[in-house]
């Protein structure tokens, strides 16, 4: 009991030095616990964010789309615990890609940030977009724009849809959204729409949910095993045939049908043929028939006209007869009524009148009777001529008007017949044309059969989670930062071990005599060890659950943070990595156990008696300095002093220049780290690639080619296919480039060698330039051999006749001989590199082309590569700051040590007179000098240990820059100083409060 | 006027509630040129004195006046610089820098004053030819105090302030050491005050100061001083 409180009176009268070992335990344990824990929590908040928003586990795509009935098939797939289909297509509105996709029940929920969900057709719920803003305002509205194709727009019912709602998907957790199949190559939007604004009857994509996937965490083997299994079991499923057989029977129904109606169509024609050649012929008879009876008509009017003559002539003549009886009767009647006047004349003259009247009445009465019938013969004859002429006239007037008809009907039949003869061209034209279509219709039918016949099961593509860009990003940058976790939290166990051993070998040379007198009272070694022990391990103890309590909450939430620029994951949960904490904490009582026996070692061994006397003072010593005399004497007093000082206590400078060298050495690590994270891209996209954009072709054809040369100022084309390169047990991913023109290829990428700077040659046949990282990781130089993989466990050896400098991507360069002689096929060009003053534009315009897959701007790139590593340069700042930390505390508490074991001496030039500037002085010289030793270790140990940690932090596609910029030493360097500065400043007050009685009192 | 003058010098020092008065009234005066011994037993107050006279401390009543000025009212700084120009300091435990040779001890005090004496031949003043570059560890006891003696008369002081310089010294070699600071005061004309508890010393002094309980005892002058070889102990 009095022992425990023995040790507390001990801390409570030492806190500084409590806390300093604290402070340094907390620093270490939580750094390493702290980042350690920082991938678990990052990849376990993805977790959680997949599981609350039921994130599919498994994406379905198939050539043929899906149907209802499709679902059957996936969920009778072992572990499949639900599936449900989805519509999505790719659209552009004002020129940026937008995937619009059906919400979907049950998977793949939504996180609604604001507003609502979509209600009614012709809404949507758009996806936030923390990079370049939200497409569109709430209430505002989205237009499918004209330059989408027809089929994508006939996709949809409707054409512009109303945000209702901004939300986030866990299917897009980053920034980056991966490849969309319109526009430049990127997706940057996304907005779910309610699946009857679709108007297709097929889905597009199936999402499924894995049983038991849910207990499992994410990017565990565990799951992705399963994940995989399911996606095997998927593809070997039945799912494919049951496809074919549906669409096979589709098409065949649907050529039958076609079929029928081509049948029926073709007798109808052929009817309708047979019917118009039918109604040529009738009308050629009706035509001929008329032709005849207008010969007859003819020849009939010709035969009235002559019989008309001849009647003419016959009454003419009998009139004239009548005519000449009459006016002889009339003659006759003259000459007789002469006779008679003559005879009545004489008559009276001789018997008078009634004789001559009597004697001449039957004359008169004859004559009369003569008269009489003269003047009807003549009336008769009057109207026998008016009845000749009427009649005459009335045949003529019939003749005149047969004569017209008849010419009427010859025109008729005129026309008729042209119209026939016409008819019939056509018909002989019709009936061609029929029977050719007819023909064409067959062999259509035919091929269509063939085609059937010819259908393969659909390609199924079965993604898991891995291939989503952002969960897979995701986890690729938790597992840099882990990366980097690994290296630095050694080095403040370092720096913490050495700052214990000092401050406790400081400790225990103070109470020298205490543990004398407590060794002359008889206390065992254990026990008085044990004091120290106990003291050092309840403030390793104590500085440990403070570290691993902030180190488990501040680092991951900063860092999760900082990644919240790039992801949309709504809250951190917190994990504690168990068994790393407890590494760090055990390390750490390791640490502190064997620091502290080490320090105490010397003073246990020592006799009581030994202990009770004060320790003989550390001799002085002449420094190394003072045998080269020229320089020594040159030296003024106190730089002597300083120079002696700093030698003197040995164990001390190294602590003091290690710890200093180890905080300089993380500073320049971190400023290092953000100059080759930065670097990297303007060096990739400005020195070593000098072109404007990529284009990715899916097939190296005329039409694509021209799609490109049309659009660029100048472009070339090249083969780029992943690969696996290897050489002895090591293997890197990387891409084998062969460009089609190689003399050219000078002009887009430029080959020299990082540090010289100096050309690299094109390699030579069976040579290859490969990327420096490349070469440092499969640990090959110019001359040896790399073995590129053709296919499956097949390799090919080629010579390294170069190494490039190249950071993103790792390249194998060949010429196109080299490949095809190798990987025995022709190279297939399928990118090209293309410069353009308009790339913007230029893209738009080559992606009309159907081979034309993507377009990728080079400043697009680089903006991209530039966001992701941006959120980087926040954990590289939280390092910066830390080490920043560990710098102060460690300066700290080596200077107070120092002065805590010069009090006398500093209370002795107190009383000697001394200034208090010059008493800082006197000390900080010291600090300064070690500081600038320290700083000058740390800056050269910082080169490697930036150089560690690039290759650690750095993924397999990717070389950061090995530079450091000239500034980051300055900076480091300047601050480590600023921390010394300020570290001085502090103990200016402590400098003041040493008082000179000090001087006056027996050594200890 | 005398050189020194004590005149109603109190300190009290706190700590916490309890107040100690470590000097209650002193009042004592030393001529120029004079070795004055005080003594006194241990917690007498002789060091409370020192500290005073030394500008090491701050009085809480009275007047502390060295040479016409009054240091009793010096400020910080110009109790530094009394401590610099006028003060020479010699400790029972010498307090040289070990990491410094003999001479650079002593250069460590006279490069901060205005007209400091060589070091080397202040060195060979104190008798220590010869041990210019040996390091404290390397000397004696004696040596060493030797070595803090001509630390402090390096800075020509106006006044040697030793605080029990032979305590930690044998016999032989601490009688040495006193006619040194004897020699020191009649050659180079130094007041100089002795601080000890062993009242043997008395004789030698040309003044004696008695000290008991923070108060003045007794003050007497010895017009005819023993000399150091006589004195046994």
């Amino acid at each position: 009991m009095k022992y425990i409180r023995l040790i507390f009176r001990e801390i409570k009268s030492s806190k500084a030095r409590f806390f300093a070992i604290a402070a340094i335990f907390a620093l270490g344990v939580g750094f390493y616990s702290g980042l350690g824990s920082t991938m678990p929590v990052m990849k376990k908040s993805m977790d959680s964010y997949a599981d609350s928003y039921n994130l599919y586990d498994i994406k379905l795509l198939s050539e043929y789309g899906f149907e209802g009935s499709d679902l059957d098939s996936i969920l009778s797939v072992e572990n499949v615990a639900n599936a449900v289909p989805s519509k999505s297509a790719d659209v552009l509105t004002d020129g940026t890609a937008l995937r619009l996709m059906s919400l979907t029940d049950g998977i793949n929920g939504v996180r609604l940030l604001e507003g609502r969900m979509p209600q009614n057709p012709g809404e949507c719920v758009l996806g936030r977009n923390k990079m370049s803003g939200n497409l569109a305002q709430i209430g505002e509205t989205i237009t499918l724009s004209d330059e989408n194709d027809k089929d994508t727009l006939s996709m949809f019912k409707t054409r512009s849809f109303t945000v209702v709602g901004i939300a986030e998907s866990p299917v897009f957790p980053s920034v980056q959204r991966g490849a969309a199949s319109v526009g430049q190559g990127a997706l940057h939007h996304y907005a779910y729409i309610a699946e009857s604004d679709f108007d297709t009857d097929y889905y597009t994509e199936v999402y499924a949910v894995l049983d038991g996937a849910e207990n499992l965490q994410l990017y565990t083997q565990e799951y992705e095993e399963l994940a995989m299994n399911a996606a095997d079991a998927l593809e070997n499923s039945p799912l494919a045939g049951v496809q074919l057989e549906r669409v096979r029977a589709k098409a065949q129904t649907e050529l039958e049908k076609a079929r029928a109606e081509y049948e029926s169509e073709k007798s109808d024609a052929l009817k309708e043929l047979s019917d118009a050649k039918r109604e040529l012929d009738d009308a050629k008879a009706e035509l001929d028939s008329a032709n005849e009876r207008i010969s007859d008509g003819e020849r009939d009017l010709e035969r009235g006209k002559a019989e008309l003559e001849q009647a003419r002539y016959e009454s003419e003549s009998m009139l004239e007869a009548a005519q000449r009886e009459l006016e002889e009767k009339s003659s006759q009647y003259e000459s007789g009524k002469a006779e008679l006047d003559k005879t009545y004349a004489y008559l009276l003259s001789v018997y008078g009148k009634d004789a001559a009247d009597a004697q001449t009445v039957s004359a008169r009465a004859q004559l009369e009777a003569a008269k009489t019938a003269l003047d009807a013969g003549r009336a008769e004859l009057d109207v026998s001529r008016e009845r000749a002429e009427r009649e005459l006239n009335a045949a003529l007037a019939e003749i005149a008007e047969n004569e017209s008809e008849l010419a009427s009907a010859r025109a008729e039949y005129q026309s008729g017949l042209q119209k026939y003869q016409s008819g019939l061209e056509e018909y002989n034209a019709q009936s061609q044309k029929a029977e050719a279509e007819l023909a064409d219709a067959e062999a259509e039918l035919e091929s269509a059969q063939a085609d059937i016949d010819a259908l393969e099961p659909p390609e199924i593509y079965v993604t898991t989670l891995k291939d989503n860009y952002g969960v897979n990003a995701f986890s690729q940058d938790a597992q840099r930062i882990d990366n980097i976790a690994r290296v630095f939290p050694i080095i403040f166990f370092v720096v913490a071990a050495l700052v214990c051993l000092t401050t406790m070998t400081r400790m225990i040379d103070e109470q020298r005599t205490k543990i004398g007198t407590l060794s002359a009272l008889g206390y065992g070694r254990g026990a008085i060890a044990a004091q120290y022990l106990s003291y050092s391990c309840i403030a390793a103890v104590f500085g440990g659950i403070i570290g691993i309590l902030l180190g488990n909450t501040a680092i991951p939430v900063v860092i999760f943070n900082t990644y919240k620029i790039l992801y949309s994951l709504p809250n951190v949960v917190l994990t504690v990595d168990f068994p790393k904490a407890l590494l760090a904490f055990g390390a750490s009582l390791v640490l502190t156990v064997a620091v502290t026996l080490w320090a105490a070692l010397d003073s246990l061994r020592a006799p009581a008696a030994q202990l009770m006397r004060p320790a003989a003072p550390k001799s002085g010593k002449k420094v190394i300095l003072e045998r080269v005399g020229f320089l020594w004497r040159r030296m003024s007093f106190t730089s002597k002093v300083t120079c002696r000082n700093i030698l003197r206590y040995k164990k001390r400078f190294f602590m003091t220049v290690l710890g200093i060298g180890g905080c300089c050495a993380l500073l320049l690590t971190g400023f290092g780290l953000k100059d080759s994270i930065s670097g990297m891209i303007p060096r990739q996209y400005g020195k070593i690639q000098n072109f404007d954009m990529t284009v990715y072709l899916s097939d190296d054809n005329d039409e694509a080619r021209a799609a490109v040369y049309d659009n660029s100022d100048d472009c070339i084309f090249v083969q780029s296919t992943s690969s696996d390169a290897k050489s002895g047990s090591e293997n890197l991913e990387c891409y084998i480039f062969v460009p089609e023109k190689p003399e050219r290829l000078s002009e887009y990428i430029s080959f020299h060698e990082r540090k010289s700077g100096k050309a690299v040659e094109f390699p030579g046949y069976g040579q290859a330039v490969i990327a420096e990282k490349l070469s440092s990781r499969l640990n090959i130089g110019v001359g040896d051999k790399i073995s590129v993989k053709r296919t499956e466990g097949d390799y090919v050896e080629l010579t390294v006749s170069g190494i490039t400098e190249n950071y993103i991507y790792n390249y194998v360069y060949m010429s196109p001989k080299t490949y095809e002689d190798m990987f025995e096929k022709p190279p297939e060009y399928n990118q090209a590199y293309v410069k353009a003053a308009d790339p913007k534009t230029a893209g738009e315009n080559m992606s009309v082309n159907d081979d034309v897959v993507s377009v990728m701007n080079s400043q697009d790139m680089m903006d991209s590569f530039s966001d992701v590593f941006d959120s980087l340069n926040g954990v590289v700042w939280l390092l910066i700051v830390s080490a920043c930390l560990l710098n102060f505390v460690v300066l700290y508490n080596l200077t107070n040590i120092n002065i805590g074991e010069r009090v006398r001496e500093i209370a002795t030039i107190k009383v000697l007179g001394f200034y208090p500037r010059e008493t800082d002085a006197y000390i900080y010289r010291e600090n300064i000098v070690l500081t600038a030793v320290g700083t000058a270790l740390g800056l050269w140990l910082g080169v490697f240990l930036h150089r560690f940690v690039i290759s650690a932090a750095e993924i397999d596609m990717i070389m950061f820059t090995r530079n450091i910029n000239v500034l980051s030493f300055i900076m480091s360097a300047v601050l480590t100083f600023v921390f010394s500065a300020l570290v001085n400043f502090f103990m200016h007050f402590k400098l003041t409060r040493i008082s000179m009685t000090e001087s006056l009192k027996s050594i200890e | 006027m005398s050189f020194i003058e004590f005149s109603g010098v109190t300190k009290i020092y706190k700590t916490g509630q309890t107040e100690c008065r470590a000097a209650d009234g002193v009042s004592f005066r030393v001529e120029k040129g004079e070795l004055c011994v005080v003594v006194g037993s241990s917690g007498a107050g002789k060091t409370t004195i020192l500290n005073m006279l030394g500008g090491m401390d701050s009085v809480t009543d009275g007047t502390v006046t060295v040479d016409g000025r009054e240091v009793s009212r010096f400020d910080r700084r110009q109790l530094t610089a009394y401590r610099r120009h006028d003060v020479g300091f010699v400790f029972q435990f010498y307090n040289l820098v070990q990491n410094l040779t003999a001479c650079e001890n002593v250069e460590l005090a006279s490069q901060i004053c205005k007209n400091p004496k060589d070091a080397a031949q202040t060195l060979k003043l104190v008798g220590l030819a010869g041990k210019e570059g040996s390091f404290p560890s390397q000397l004696s006891g004696g040596e060493q105090q030797r070595v803090a003696i001509a630390r402090a008369l390096a800075k020509s002081p106006k006044l040697l302030l030793c605080d029990e310089p032979t305590g930690a010294l044998d016999y032989k070699t601490g009688k040495a050491i006193l006619r040194l600071l004897y020699d020191t005061c009649k050659n180079e004309g130094v007041t100089v005050i002795i601080i000890t508890h062993n009242s043997a010393l008395k004789p030698m002094a040309d003044r004696v100061i008695t000290v008991k309980s923070g108060r003045v005892e007794s003050m007497t002058t010895n017009p005819h001083p023993t000399p150091i070889e006589e004195i046994e102990w």
